[in-house]
């Protein structure tokens, strides 16, 4: 007779959300951009699917420039996304 | 620009741009838009409109609030939440007039400068999440719908907290800024927060985090009980592989055995990286005979094991 096996009781409990954090990486330089004290602290962005291609993107947009806004491509998937550096989204000055 | 925002405001299918203007004029920001052709430029920039005034805000939220097919906008002017219905068509807007948003029967007052109208508690509602700012008390409040999707009811905002019950909040002390959105295509809404880092010159790195939602036992910002790891498990039966997915916290790995009814491994993956944004491995299981086995990995030095049934 073999040892018996204690195996663990798994219970899957789905409700709601709970939210852990990690930083967001990006392909080359790893973050979003290098600015100076309290131009910082108004880069606001929102995910959406750009590109039409089913995955999450990141618009950004920035205080330093009145019209700069930039996109960060999702080249991964759906459920692992990975981010490419942020390019601009040409937007008329007027 | 701020507060981007990305919806179709014309109705001719292609997503526009939204943004909140950064210069100061007499009224203070306005609430900027830029219609999109079909060849993915941009015309030129525009300025929501209320009675031919200009509409004013330092954040706005883009969405049809009252289901009834046009997009409404939620703006906060002067610390109150403002909600413009959408009284035109989804080719052309209309705002007249607005109405203070309520929670529990109050009008709702928030410095905010973040606004996203999410399902944050997968019960297929609408609710309101509202970045607040404040010395040293930027935080996000998540705002429960009680009512339905075409006629919400506000419950009082309860601070978003983190497992371990601590306040989502930035270093930064004058802003706050997310968005939300499921990145890990697990079913939960996930987080991103702009924070930043000093890199030891004048210039500081700004950085995304990201906060992703789990499973748990209540709403985010009450005390929450014990939670279990989410563990599902799919088959790919063309290429006669396995997927497991389970919820982690950090940067791991995880390898995981396939046993037979008799306690025999028949089945051993090599460890596979697995990470919040990456929360899927795989093992291929040709060869193995119909039956019943079980599925064991180890992850965030806990064990797991999952019945399995393998059909022809």
């Amino acid at each position: 007779m073999g040892k018996k096996r204690k195996i663990p009781v798994l219970v899957i409990i789905l409700s709601s959300c709970l939210l852990q954090a990690q930083d967001i990486k990006f392909t080359d330089s790893g973050v979003i951009a290098r600015l100076e004290k309290y131009y910082y602290y108004y880069v606001s962005q929102k995910v959406v699917d750009w590109n039409s291609d089913n995955k999450n993107d990141i618009i950004v947009g920035f205080i330093t420039d009145p019209i700069k806004m930039q996109c960060v491509e999702n080249v991964g998937t759906a459920d692992a996304p990975v981010f490419k550096n942020p390019v601009s989204i040409p937007i008329p000055s007027s | 620009m701020r507060n981007p925002q990305v919806e179709d405001i014309d109705g001719d299918g292609i997503k526009d741009l939204i943004a909140v203007a950064n210069s100061e004029s007499p009224g203070g920001p306005t609430i900027n838009y830029w219609k999109r052709g079909a060849d993915g430029a941009f015309g030129q920039t525009n300025i929501f409109r209320v009675n031919g005034q200009n509409l004013y805000g330092i954040a706005v939220a883009v969405v049809d609030w009252n289901e009834d097919g046009m997009l409404d906008l939620i703006v906060n002017h002067a610390s109150n939440l403002k909600l413009y219905l959408n009284k035109g068509s989804k080719t052309q807007y209309l705002f007249n007039a607005f109405s203070t948003l309520q929670a529990d029967g109050s009008n709702l007052r928030y410095d905010s400068t973040y606004l996203q109208v999410f399902d944050l508690n997968n019960d297929k509602k609408k609710d309101l999440l509202v970045g607040v700012k404040g010395s040293g008390e930027n935080k996000i409040y998540y705002l429960e719908n009680a009512g339905t999707n075409s006629s919400p009811v506000l419950k009082q905002g309860v601070t978003l907290t983190t497992s371990d019950n601590k306040p989502i909040k930035p270093k930064v002390v004058s802003s706050i800024y997310f968005s939300i959105a499921d990145m890990n295509n697990d079913g939960y809404g996930d987080i991103i927060l702009t924070d930043y880092e000093a890199n030891g010159t004048t210039l500081y790195d700004v950085v995304f985090r990201l906060y992703c939602g789990q499973p748990v036992t209540d709403i985010p910002g009450k005390k929450t009980g014990p939670v279990a790891p989410l563990f599902n498990h799919y088959w790919d039966l063309k290429n006669k592989t396995l997927f497991i997915e389970a919820a982690t916290n950090k940067n791991t790995a995880i390898a995981f055995q396939v046993v037979s009814a008799n306690g025999k491994i028949v089945r051993q993956s090599g460890k596979q990286p697995f990470s919040p944004l990456k929360r899927k491995a795989e093992l291929k299981l040709e060869n193995l005979k119909p039956g019943i086995y079980l599925v064991r990995f180890m992850i965030d030095q806990k064990g797991y094991c999952h019945k399995i049934a393998l059909t022809k």
